[in-house]
């Protein structure tokens, strides 16, 4: 792989992954009830919300990963 | 803590700062390299964490510029292409840890309590480092100030070879009569060396048995002899990578040379009672007020283990030949003792100065040291008299103290016992001795063996 594909993954996994990890900090310290209680809907809410984030990032891992394959080949 | 965020997105510096916060700690953000940098030289930050994209900026150049101010800083970097590359290049570079995005606040706490406890040990570190110190100096204050000034031209070449010799390598042998300050003089070459922050440890080699000595010298496994109730590491496991020094070296026993030998050629030794070859790299400074040479010729030392330590030599010249350096060590002796107990005696009259140059001091500054001691104490009025000191030295003693005198009722031999006796004392080299009785050494030799002169 060369330094040109190896810098555009990069860029790709750092631009995607950068706003993943404020939604699920974000999201961690709504359910630590670290900015306030929460009642059982709006927890139930943010573990939806989480779920959907883990799945988000999954799905960018898979991505990442298919482009590096397709750029080694 | 005190934490600083440098990140150019501001959610991830918000949610961090949030997550940082809920556990205590203070957070503050940059949103740039340059505004961090800035931000680390106005204040002490514990944990610095560091995105490795800032825009188009890099964040391993921000780090090494961080890690160049000052290399203990922690820093933790976030990354969201986690090439081992990159983390092995970020560990080279000196982070501490690194973050992979998208992190979670249990990363964060992790990362936490990791950085806590790290600066916990750095801080006892610390502390142990300052303990040391101050107690290194209270030990300090209870002797008084060693001065190496010398007017003695003697005295001043041993010093200026000791200074040049501390920072090789190379094995120090310290000749001089017991008291001359032998091992402040070792302990000072070890603290002029490159050796200075490793181990300096003492080893006397009289007053102990053979086998205690090689014990205390190389260590035991349990069982090797009666009372080894259990495996001991000796000195020279101790003194590994720094100074060994070497006390009365003369009295080293004949068994015990071979080893010392081999260890100082091959760098190898064994405990006593096990097989297993171990190694250890230590300086070696020795001491001896006997004359090797001497011990050599007289097959009581081995030639080779001479010539070994033997690559520097520095004779610490007795203190009746140092007449100018005597009055000075008087006078600091007497500042600090009188100082120590408050007395109010602060000078000899002039009868007692002329009593202390005039007395032969077998022991040193030993002596003196403790003359003065007893002689401040002793002391009457605001000044120390001659008859405050011991009454060898009131008398200006020590030599003219014998009842041997020419003319006295002497027999020859008597005499000639006499004469060889002072003539050797005032001589720490037999040659100059023998050649101011006008005999060769040889003769000197049996001529002391037969009237049992030491």
């Amino acid at each position: 792989m060369d330094i040109e594909a190896e810098e555009l993954i990069s860029r790709m996994a750092h631009d995607l992954r950068t706003p993943l990890t404020s939604l699920r900090m974000l999201m961690d310290l709504l359910t630590e009830e670290k900015v306030g209680p929460l009642n059982d809907q709006q927890a139930k809410m943010i573990a939806q919300a989480k779920e959907d984030c883990r799945r988000m990032v999954e799905a960018v891992d898979v991505h990442v990963e298919k482009v590096k394959q397709g750029k080694m080949q | 803590m005190d934490i600083l965020i440098i990140d150019d997105e501001e959610s991830v510096r918000q949610s961090t700062s949030m997550a940082v916060e809920a556990e205590g700690h203070y957070a503050e953000s940059a949103t740039d390299g340059e505004s961090g940098l800035l931000r680390i030289k106005e204040e002490n930050f514990d944990l610095v964490f560091l995105d490795l994209r800032l825009g188009e900026e890099s964040g391993l150049d921000i780090l090494k510029k961080i890690i160049e101010r000052d290399p203990k800083q922690l820093v933790v970097m976030f990354t969201a292409y986690a090439s081992v590359e990159t983390a092995v290049e970020a560990t080279r570079l000196g982070a501490f840890d690194y973050l992979n995005k998208p992190f979670g606040t249990d990363d964060v706490r992790a990362i936490l309590l990791k950085a806590q406890k790290a600066l916990g040990t750095k801080k006892e570190i610390q502390k142990l480092q300052t303990t040391v110190t101050e107690l290194k100096s209270e030990v300090d204050q209870s002797a008084p100030p060693t001065r190496f000034e010398s007017e003695d031209p003697m005295m001043q070449g041993a010093l200026e070879t000791i200074f040049r010799a501390a920072k090789t390598p190379a094995s120090i042998l310290i000749l001089g009569e017991s008291g001359t300050g032998k091992s402040v003089i070792a302990r000072t070459i070890h603290e002029n060396s490159h050796l200075k922050d490793k181990p300096f440890v003492t080893i006397s080699c009289p007053s102990l048995s053979k086998e205690l000595l090689e014990s205390e010298l190389f260590g035991h496994v349990k069982g090797a002899f009666t009372g080894a109730i259990k495996d001991s590491w000796g000195k020279v496991h101790a003194a590994n990578g720094g100074t060994l020094f070497l006390d009365e070296i003369g009295e080293l026993p004949m068994e015990i040379q071979p080893k010392l030998l081999r260890l100082l050629q091959e760098k190898e030794y064994e405990r006593l009672g096990e097989n297993k070859t171990r190694t250890a790299d230590v300086r070696i400074i020795a001491a001896t007020n006997r004359d090797l040479q001497q011990s050599v010729a007289e097959g009581e030392f081995r030639e080779d283990l001479f010539y070994r330590i033997n690559v520097i030599s520095v004779v610490l010249p007795p203190l009746r030949a140092r007449a100018s350096d005597l009055v000075r060590f008087a006078d600091d002796y007497l500042q600090y003792f009188s100082n120590q107990i408050g007395s109010r005696v602060k000078k000899f009259s002039s009868r007692a100065r002329n009593a202390l140059r005039a007395y032969h001091w077998p022991g040193n500054l030993r002596e003196l040291r403790n003359s003065i001691e007893r002689a401040t104490i002793l002391a009457g009025g605001e000044e120390i008299e001659a008859s405050d000191l011991p009454s060898g030295q009131a008398s200006g003693g020590g030599i003219s103290a014998s009842h041997v005198v020419p003319g006295g009722d002497v027999s020859l031999e008597e005499l000639e016992a006499e004469h060889i006796k002072l003539t050797v004392k005032r001589f720490k080299n037999l040659h100059e001795a023998a050649d101011l009785l006008g005999i060769d050494k040889a003769t000197l030799y049996r001529k002391r063996k037969k009237l049992n002169i030491e």
